[in-house]
């Protein structure tokens, strides 16, 4: 009994803790402002785009880049394509100097996103004249297939931004840009159609809602955590990470996370906005979207090993401190969740089922409006980013879409359990090499072939 | 002064501080342990204040065990005054709510820079708040009792009303606790 008991109590702190958490996250995605622009010819400005069998997409992205940031320099990293990526690439720069083709091979590549990053570091230094500001130099990672808004570097060069000396990254908001997409799996059924499209939405709906809101809770707590596109980096903040091996990345499954912390512990503020975006391609399998988040989720669990050294930190604020904490702790309260979570309710149905008149005047004597209290609790708390996100973000949609939206954030927001235990396996049978996450063209061209 | 000879006195200062709040941690650790092991007498002084509060708020009489958790008030069941037993079990009293902002101070005090003075105001304001929201919740059961009858008025009184008012007492004991630690030393 006194287990059940234990249960509930921690089943109502968690919820609780993460009810207030909520709370505190609309308030502050609700209030916040857009930032303002300057000009962005006081920097140079460096892309890195870490590439391994990117051909079908790889030329389409430089084209567009080449256009919106004419006057940037394109570092394109090709990590052992087996394609031909190296070619496309190749065949753009012999007639661009500001495209440059970065080869690694084997067996010094597919060594992880993080060594990609720092090959290019490396050529980027190498590039630049002697005595260059390099506070002056800010490097933007960005997938293959990314698509940053065209105000990117105005944006990011305003006062709240790189114009604020203290700051060493920026973080841009992440877009879908398939979430409108209406039948995006030709040839499949309308169901398989529904779903996936629904799938895309709620990527979009989780990165420019929840996930926006955290990173502008984390801009108060000097916690802003760096993504692996549209992560933006002064050159003189790597230069500090980089160490003798000229590494500033380094290699955990969460390599843009891991180089956010280390850049916070060397002394750096890191920016979040959403006045810039990055696009890119939402997932459409939920096979694979499990494998995708599974890896994030790992990664953060083996960031734990920092957490030691941010407690002894000067550089985090007592408030950054329970930040971080929390964020890393996610995954385990998940764990922890599995388990105290459906406890009560496994008890409600053992009584319902043996001893059902006593269930039954315990409904009528407020029992059922008690669990209706806590059910409207359990979904409006998820169920709230989808009337957000319409208010905010997508205008367009009708409160009906906005509601749908929001009840499949609520299941959505289950997979979380699911994919901690995956994360959890994974990190006690020490399996920490994942393959590359499939696009969504190549789902559809080998149906059933995800990971 | 320079700078040589005050990094020895400031490594020194910095030393005593930290061994103090490992020790103020350990003892706050401690004091949960304490407080969960020994739930039967905590849960017996709840039962006590919350007859002292069923009979100075609504008059109520009321009969308390010396040590037991359990109390008996008097409510009005049609034209005779009945007497109903509560028993504060260990899921309706507060020390598992206590327990854990002791244990989550006794961290605080070890990760954060947040003044040991600041962390134990807060937890004593916290605990205070919580068992004085438990307490009304007692009082809520009787109130409801005495105008519902027994089985509705607890039912309603101890589930739904119940959860409102746990939840409302969180969210002030939380907001409570943030206020009075969430301030860091000027240094």
């Amino acid at each position: 009994m006194a287990a059940l008991e234990l249960c509930i109590v921690a089943a109502l702190l968690l919820g609780f803790g993460f009810l207030w958490y909520v709370i505190s996250l609309v308030v502050t995605f609700l209030r916040a402002t857009p930032d303002p622009a300057a000009d962005p010819a006081g920097f140079a400005w460096h892309f890195l785009l870490p590439c391994r069998d990117e051909q079908a997409v790889i030329g389409e992205t430089l084209g567009y880049l080449r256009g919106e940031f004419p006057d940037a320099v394109f570092w394109v990293v090709d990590d052992d394509s087996v394609d031909g990526t190296a070619a496309v690439v190749e065949s753009l720069a012999a007639d661009d100097p500001g495209i440059r083709l970065v080869r690694r091979v084997m067996p010094n590549a597919r060594t992880g996103k993080g060594d990609a990053l720092n090959s290019a570091y490396r050529e980027l230094c190498a590039s630049l004249e002697p005595g260059v500001d390099r506070s002056k130099v800010v490097v933007c990672v960005v997938d293959a297939d990314g698509r940053p808004s065209a105000n990117l570097l105005s944006v990011c060069a305003g006062p709240r931004i790189f114009g604020d000396e203290g700051i060493g990254a920026a973080q841009v908001e992440v877009r879908m840009t398939n979430r409108a997409v209406r039948r995006p799996l030709p040839g499949r059924g309308v169901v398989s159609n529904v779903l996936a499209a629904l799938l895309a939405r709620l990527q979009d709906v989780e990165f420019r809602g929840p996930i926006s809101a955290m990173q502008m809770l984390r801009a108060k707590t000097h916690t802003v955590n760096l993504g692996g596109n549209g992560q933006l980096v002064r050159l003189a903040a790597l230069d500090e990470l980089a160490g003798e091996r000229g590494a500033p990345w380094g290699n955990a499954l969460l390599e843009d996370f891991e180089i956010g912390l280390r850049l916070m512990l060397a002394g750096w503020r890191i920016a979040y906005t959403v006045s810039a975006w990055v696009d890119q391609e939402a997932l459409w399998s939920l096979r694979t979207l499990l494998v995708q988040r599974t890896r994030w989720a790992q990664g953060s669990m083996q960031c734990l090993r920092y957490l030691p050294e941010i407690w002894r930190s000067s550089a985090f604020s007592n408030a950054g401190l329970f930040e971080v904490t929390y964020f890393m702790a996610q995954p385990w309260l998940q764990l922890v969740g599995t388990v105290i979570y459906p406890m009560p309710m496994f008890v409600f149905a053992y009584n319902a089922a043996h001893f059902p008149e006593f269930t039954e005047q315990f409904l009528r004597d407020g029992g059922a409006a008690m669990l209706v209290l806590y059910l409207l609790i359990g979904i409006g708390e998820f169920a709230v980013w989808g009337v957000v996100y319409r208010r905010r973000c997508e205008p367009g949609l009708t409160r009906r879409q906005a509601a749908w939206i929001g009840l499949g954030m609520t299941g959505y927001a289950w997979l979380s359990y699911i994919i901690a235990w995956r994360a959890f396996a994974r990190l006690v049978t020490r399996r920490s090499t994942w393959p590359k996450t499939r696009r969504n063209a190549e789902l559809i061209l080998v149906p059933g072939a995800a990971q | 002064m320079s700078t040589a000879e005050a990094a020895p006195d400031d490594g020194s200062f910095r030393s005593r501080r930290d061994g103090v709040r490992q020790f103020t941690a350990v003892v706050t650790v401690l004091g949960a342990v304490l407080a969960v092991t020994e739930q039967a007498r905590y849960r017996g002084v709840e039962a006590r204040m919350g007859a002292w509060a069923v009979h100075e708020l609504l008059g109520y009489a009321v009969i308390a065990a010396n040590a037991g958790p359990t109390f008996f008030f008097g409510y009005h069941d049609g034209a005779r005054t009945a007497y109903l037993g509560l028993e504060v079990s260990l899921a309706c009293s507060s020390v598992l709510l206590v327990a854990p902002a002791a244990v989550a101070t006794a961290v605080l005090a070890v990760v954060s820079r947040i003044p040991m003075s600041r962390l134990l105001l807060a937890l004593a304001a916290t605990a205070a708040l919580v068992t004085a929201i438990n307490v009304l919740r007692f009082v809520l059961i009787a109130l409801l009792v005495d105008a519902w009858g027994a089985q509705a008025g607890f039912g309603w009184a101890h589930s739904f009303f119940g959860s409102l008012l746990t939840l409302a007492g969180l969210a002030g004991a939380s907001w409570l606790y943030y206020r009075l630690a969430r301030r860091t030393p000027s240094s």
